[in-house]
């Protein structure tokens, strides 16, 4: 009875989803996570970039949410993972578990709360402590439409970045401002990390591309995954 | 060459009989097939003198009525104008009865070229013409002498050949604009004289643009008999109303038609005879019914044109039906014809999908009210059977069977309290006291650092706290901050926090508690959401016990193994680690993850089989969506999984945990030996 009911409902479903599982070709797959305090706005950041969407009903998030998306850069296809983390301290020590492996962080703020933007040297070392070492980190001031209510100047935020090594946006999911800039931003120095270990360590070469870095070895144009 | 004016009359089959407009239609077809042939052979016969043509154009006469036709003939004129050929219509204006005439002794045998004397028909013939106030009433009343038979149509032809038919109505239009009345313009032989000609135009205006009421029946004569050719440009059409009663049913279908074939104009009008009687009557219905019309007008305030036969139709209906306003070009008939039929067609398929519809909430509202009615019983049973006597029958399999179907509303509140129990023997007073505490360690220190909890460093509870109520459910407005429930969700989370600083606040904790303040009052669910959280499963994953945390992990996967392995084998070969998708199933009781009715129901059953059933849940969704997750990668099962579908149907996905046996292995190890195992394993660890 069971089996008979699973076939009708793959009837239904399969369709839908096919079309995201069929989508398998891509050159590189990227890892990335996007942390920061609770409620600056990850989730929020990672819908407007994935469905062009906003909507002021948040949810908080409760462990992770993932979303995927591809890219072109550079004449490759970019298949971006993107991990939506929660933000609460208290769920840090699940959350840093899924560091590994990750290429790339967006290290988000709330240009409204202070706290938020105190806490990114906290986020910083926790990259630093639990992350792949060429992992790039971009920082974002979230809310930046949010001009009445704004706490922490551009500068302020331009300045920490730079003292802490790290590409700075100032960004509004709401307004979408930036929002797929930082994405880009952040595929490109990816790539250009890539190529770099690449060249000088020639042990990476034989490996398949992208896989080696990430902790979920995913089959690059392997098809089928069944 | 020649110009012509023939009449023809033709009788109505019965009086009684209601003609709907298809069969006048049908009626008029053969009709102005007739009249057509009969144009023409009298304009053949013309030739050879009137008598004959009079004789042949006889033969459009339907039903032997004693009807004569009458021909003009306009051979003297080079080049006609409708001007000219009304000119030799011999039409006398009579100023005692304020009617045009047809001059006496017209349409005998006595030829026509005689008649020098006609007046003009043209525009200032009408213009005079219009002087004449309500014609129509001084013909009813007083016309009662007079054989006279209603009504005819007026048409023009080809008008952009020659625009003087149109000018000359344009004219007429604009004198009656100016009345802003209808006028009829009545135009008859001498009571003696069988013969009678009447012409008749109606019109009615409104804001400066003409209202030409329009008798659709008589569309269709006209457009028979012009064959399609005409330029709705500048046509206008005016026909007297003689079908949308009974008795004008009798004298519809009369024509008079102008063929002025060298000048491709083409006029219409009626001669016939008739008792006098129906001209009255048609005439009084006509009248009313140009009143009934122009009430219309005036409350649709509609510029087109508008049927004045339309029988019954409501407004709407007569409007879609009829031909465009006089300032858009006019339908050619086969588009008319079609656009009927397309609208037919709709009304059809609308009356259809009204039917299907109807069923279908008369289907929906049955089966509403049947689940009314399984509810009503199953409160009932909740109410007298199961909860008075709670200890003896709770654990018996009738209550158990009633508590999967899921527990109505109603009864939720007693039965999740007595379910979840109170072994911390929290009193109402411990609830009060915790939320005067929380005034003061929570919310006064809301913009200071309490540096001193290890659990919030840099973190306060109350900004937590305040962050996620907003965020919780938001799609019910009941927990923002303009909401009703705002203050009561932030008040029960900050009594928390001061009843058990050790666990403090995490988020997930909001949606436990409004989960809770849906069915409840905030002290219950106070009491509720305490005991809730000092379980082994919630307490645990509050406080990030990443040991009892992986021991269930592993739990979970066991069983996952046992009930779906192929599946399980897909997971691990695209490692996919059930901590991605369990955290959030786990922290919420699948209040975030799942529509709240399903989410209430598992809530309902966890409370009955305790924490094995939330794994139970996961892997019921896993099995339903079996054949979905088997094709997806990595990204894509993990998008799922913490993004379900929103139209899972509660049924099926209880249909598919009932499928889910939480027994392992040949002795049927059960959930809690499972769990102890891997517990003592990650132990020495």
């Amino acid at each position: 009875m069971l089996d008979s009911s699973r076939q009708r409902m793959a009837g239904g479903q399969d369709q839908k989803w096919q079309k995201d599982a069929a989508d398998q070709n891509f050159d590189y797959m990227f890892k990335i996570l996007i942390i920061g305090n609770s409620s600056v706005g990850k989730t929020s950041f990672l819908f407007r970039y994935a469905d062009d969407s906003f909507t002021s009903a948040f949810v908080s998030t409760v462990g992770i949410d993932f979303k995927v998306k591809t890219v072109f850069r550079q004449d490759k296809r970019v298949k971006l993972q993107i991990w939506d983390t929660a933000g609460q301290e208290r769920y840090r020590t699940i959350t840093t578990a899924y560091y590994r492996g990750a290429m790339g962080f967006i290290l988000m703020y709330d240009v409204t709360n202070e706290e938020s933007f105190n806490s990114v040297q906290d986020w910083v070392t926790q990259i630093k402590t639990y992350s792949w070492d060429n992992a790039q980190v971009i920082l974002v001031g979230n809310k930046c439409d949010m001009e009445d209510e704004r706490v922490v100047s551009f500068e302020r935020g331009k300045q920490l970045a730079d003292q802490l090594g790290l590409e700075f946006f100032e960004t509004s999911a709401k307004e979408n401002i930036n929002v797929k800039s930082v994405f880009e931003r952040l595929v490109d120095i990816i790539c250009d990390k890539m190529s770099e270990s690449l060249d000088s360590d020639p042990t990476l070469v034989n490996a398949p591309k992208g896989t080696r870095l990430t902790d979920n070895p995913m089959p690059t144009n392997s098809g089928c995954q069944c | 060459m020649c110009d012509w004016i023939n009449s023809n009359g033709i009788n109505g089959s019965n009086a009684n009989d209601y003609i709907d407009k298809t069969s006048i239609v049908s009626q008029i077809k053969p009709f102005s097939d007739k009249l057509l042939n009969s144009l023409e052979t009298t304009s053949n016969g013309l030739t050879n003198g009137c008598p004959k043509s009079w004789e042949k154009s006889s033969v459009v006469t339907e039903k032997g009525a004693k009807s004569k036709g009458i021909v003009v003939s306009i051979e003297s004129i080079e080049s006609p104008t409708i001007d000219e050929v009304l000119d030799k219509v011999p039409l006398v204006y009579d100023p005692i009865t304020k009617q045009l005439l047809l001059q006496r002794g017209f349409g005998n045998n006595n030829g026509l070229n005689g008649y020098k004397n006609g007046v003009n028909l043209h525009t200032n013939g009408f213009k005079k013409l219009n002087g004449v106030s309500n014609l129509i009433h001084e013909n009813s009343s007083h016309g009662s002498n007079d054989k006279t038979i209603a009504c005819e149509q007026y048409s023009t032809r080809n008008c952009s050949a020659n625009n003087s038919v149109d000018n000359c109505f344009d004219d007429y239009l604009k004198a009656l604009d100016e009345r802003n009345d209808y006028s009829v313009v009545d135009c008859k032989q001498s009571p003696n004289k069988d013969v009678l000609c009447e012409r008749r135009t109606v019109s009615q205006f409104n804001d400066n643009n003409a209202l030409s009421l329009l008798d659709s029946n008589k569309d269709h004569s006209l457009e028979e008999t012009t064959d399609g050719e005409y330029n709705g440009n500048n046509l206008r059409e005016y026909n007297g109303n003689n079908n949308s009663d009974d008795n004008i049913s009798n004298v519809d279908s009369s024509v008079l038609s102008l063929n002025l074939d060298d000048t491709e104009s083409n006029c219409g009008s009626v001669f016939d005879s008739k008792p006098k009687k129906l001209f009255t009557l048609s005439l009084q219905s006509l009248l009313n019914k140009v009143k009934r019309n122009h009430n219309n007008n005036n409350i649709s305030n509609n510029n087109s044109s508008v049927s004045n036969n339309s029988v019954n139709i409501s407004s709407t209906t007569a409007l879609i039906l009829e031909t465009r306003p006089p300032h858009l070009p006019a339908k050619p008939i086969h588009e008319d014809k079609q656009h009927k039929l397309e609208y037919e067609e709709m009304i059809r398929q609308s009356r259809k999908k009204e039917m299907k519809e109807m069923k279908a909430r008369k289907k929906l509202s049955e089966k509403q009210r049947k689940q009314e009615q399984q509810v009503i019983e199953a409160i009932k049973v909740w109410n007298s059977d199961i909860l008075p006597n709670w200890q003896k029958s709770k654990n018996c399999k009738k209550t158990r069977d009633q508590w999967w179907c899921g527990i109505p509303s109603h009864v939720r509140q007693r039965v999740w309290t007595l379910a979840i129990d109170n072994e911390l023997n929290i009193t109402e007073d411990i609830y009060r006291q915790c939320v005067i505490g929380s005034k003061d360690n929570i919310w006064a220190k809301h913009s200071v650092h309490c540096l001193e909890d290890e659990d919030c460093c840099g973190e306060s509870a109350a900004d937590l706290i305040k962050l996620d109520v907003s965020r919780t459910f938001p799609q019910l407005g009941l927990f923002q901050e303009s909401g009703p429930y705002h203050e009561v969700l932030s008040e029960l989370l900050g009594a928390y926090v001061t009843y058990r600083p050790d666990i403090g606040y995490a988020q997930g904790m909001s949606f436990l508690a409004a989960m809770l303040l849906l069915n409840m009052e905030s002290e219950p669910a106070f009491v509720c959401l305490a005991n809730l959280l000092n379980r082994q499963l919630l307490v645990s994953f509050f406080r990030v016990n990443q040991t009892v945390m992986n021991a269930y992990y592993k739990t979970y996967e066991e069983f996952f193994k046992e009930n779906l392995p192929k599946l399980y084998k897909h997971f691990n070969e695209q490692k996919l680690s059930p901590d991605l998708y369990l955290v959030d199933y786990i922290y919420t009781l699948f209040s975030r993850s799942l529509p709240l009715d399903i989410a209430s129901r598992i809530w309902d059953l966890f409370l009955r089989d305790g924490e094995e059933f939330i794994f139970r849940a996961a892997l019921g969704i896993l099995s339903m969506y079996y054949e979905v997750l088997l094709n997806l990668d990595f990204i894509y099962l993990a998008q799922f999984l913490t993004k379900l579908p929103e139209d899972i149907d509660s049924d099926k996905l209880f249909s598919y945990i009932s499928g889910i046996h939480m027994t392992t292995g040949a002795e049927k190890t059960p959930f809690s030996d499972v769990l102890s195992t891997k517990l003592l394993e990650n132990n020495n660890l």
